[in-house]
Formats: C-alpha cells, sequence, structure tokens
C-alpha cells in the first residue's frame, strides 16, 4: 500500500488501514512514548490516545512534511501531556547558560534497551523531555521551547545539562 | 562516537510491540467515536427532513391563503 492510498483510506476512516497502520507504527512510537514516561503503562496510554488522535485529525495532515514525523509528533505531545498531568515539568538550572564544553569524550560501547531506559530514567523529567525532543526527534530549540512554553535558551541550557548529567551516569555505570 | 550519535544509533532497540490490549482500547474508543458520528448524521438528516416538512406545509399554507383570498 503506497502511503497516498493508506492517507485517502484513513481519511475515510477504513478500520483495516487503521490497523495496518498500527501494526506498522506502533512499535516505533510505543518506544517514543516509553523514552518520555517511565512506566509502561503510562507510555502505553500515551500511545492509545495518541493513535485516537492520529485517525480523527488525519484530515490535518496537509502532506507537507513526512507522514512517519507528523504522528511522531502527535505521540510526543502525547507523552508530554501525561507527563505535565502527573508532574508539572521544572526545568532546574535554567537560570544560567553552561558552557557546552567537548573533552573528547566517545563511546564505543554496546548497550542493552533496558540500559538506555534506565540511564534516561535517571535524568530529571525537564533534562530528559529535552534530550528526548532534540536528540532522538530531532526537534530545533525553538520548536522544542514552543512545545514547552520556555525558552529557546532554556532549551539550549537543559540539553547542555543533561549531556553532562549522562556523561556522569555513562562513567558511573562503567559504560565509558 | 559522541554521546548524541551513540543514543541515535542505540534508539532502534527501544522499539517494541506493546500489548495485545492496547489495540483493543484503541478500537473501543474509535467504535464509541463512529456510533456518535453516526447518531450527528441520523439527527442532523431527521432534522433536515422536519426542517423541509416545515417548509412544505408553510408554503402550501401560503398558497391555500392566497387563493382563498384572491379577489377573484
Amino acid at each position: 500500500m503506497t502511503e497516498q492510498t493508506l492517507i485517502e483510506r484513513l481519511k475515510e476512516q477504513d478500520r483495516a488501514a487503521q490497523k495496518w497502520l498500527y501494526d506498522r507504527y506502533s512499535p516505533v512510537m510505543f518506544a517514543v512514548c516509553r523514552r518520555y514516561l517511565s512506566s509502561r503503562e503510562d507510555a502505553e496510554e500515551a500511545l492509545v490516545s495518541g493513535f485516537y488522535k492520529v485517525f480523527a485529525q488525519i484530515h490535518t495532515f496537509l502532506g507537507n512534511g513526512s507522514f512517519e514525523g507528523w504522528v511522531r509528533r502527535i505521540m510526543a505531545n502525547e507523552a508530554l501531556m501525561l507527563l505535565r498531568k502527573a508532574h508539572p515539568l521544572v526545568f532546574p538550572g535554567d537560570y544560567f547558560q553552561p558552557a557546552d564544553t567537548e573533552d573528547g569524550f566517545s563511546i564505543e560501547a554496546d548497550i542493552s534497551a533496558r540500559e538506555i531506559l534506565d540511564l534516561l530514567a535517571q535524568l530529571p523529567p525537564g533534562y530528559r523531555t529535552v534530550f528526548n525532543l532534540y536528540v532522538l526527534e530531532g526537534f530545533k530549540h525553538q520548536e522544542i521551547a514552543d512545545m514547552l512554553g520556555i525558552s529557546i535558551n532554556t532549551s539550549k541550557s537543559q540539553l547542555i545539562l543533561a549531556k553532562e548529567k549522562m556523561r556522569t551516569l555513562l562513567k558511573a555505570k562503567g559504560i565509558v | 562516537m559522541d554521546l548524541f550519535e551513540f543514543f541515535k544509533e542505540n534508539e532502534s532497540k527501544l522499539h517494541e510491540r506493546p500489548s495485545e490490549q492496547a489495540w483493543e482500547r484503541l478500537e473501543k474508543r474509535l467504535e464509541r467515536r463512529r456510533k456518535r458520528r453516526q447518531r450527528t448524521i441520523r439527527f442532523l438528516q431527521l432534522g433536515a427532513v422536519v426542517a423541509a416538512l416545515v417548509l412544505l406545509l408553510l408554503a402550501a399554507g401560503l398558497v391555500w391563503y392566497f387563493v382563498k383570498n384572491s379577489p377573484s
């Protein structure tokens, strides 16, 4: 099925097309949700709500960008909404602009999915959210600032602080 | 590789199927939405039929009134 055909069928609320999309994208989108939400149940709830929005709002996809990117953005927003509902996001240390220092840090280790999730879960929610949005979703600081209602500088400082914290965690785990 | 590349490289390891119940829950919500939309459409159709009947009766009444009260 081509992407165009799929979108046409989704606009007709064709259940088989919805199931096809769900089967194809749910592993990737579930991973997106799990990176923001430490509990599996919450991540599944965000996934279900996210797909519901994708199907209900399919007519708003205008085909300007990638379809997968559009779905991914809905999932990230849904996970963020759930995260905020549980605990309001705080961005510690956003009052200063730390310098981003490159110290020749290099990693070549093999790491499991469980270890990645554990590392992300150890970041404070503010750091984790910006880290996920920037590094793993590929959003720009301006987009992150808009999504989270923060300044671009806060987004930048959170990323630098998240990077520092992650380096410390990796060192403590003996991964580097 | 640097820290960002390291996470991007390993991102696919996180891909995992959700439970079977997740699709069932989603399907139930979609079904509820479909029924709600159907009810709305039926309500609007019924409203349109009622409005058409009212207009028809009104037109018939006006015709009857003018015919009855015409000077000839």
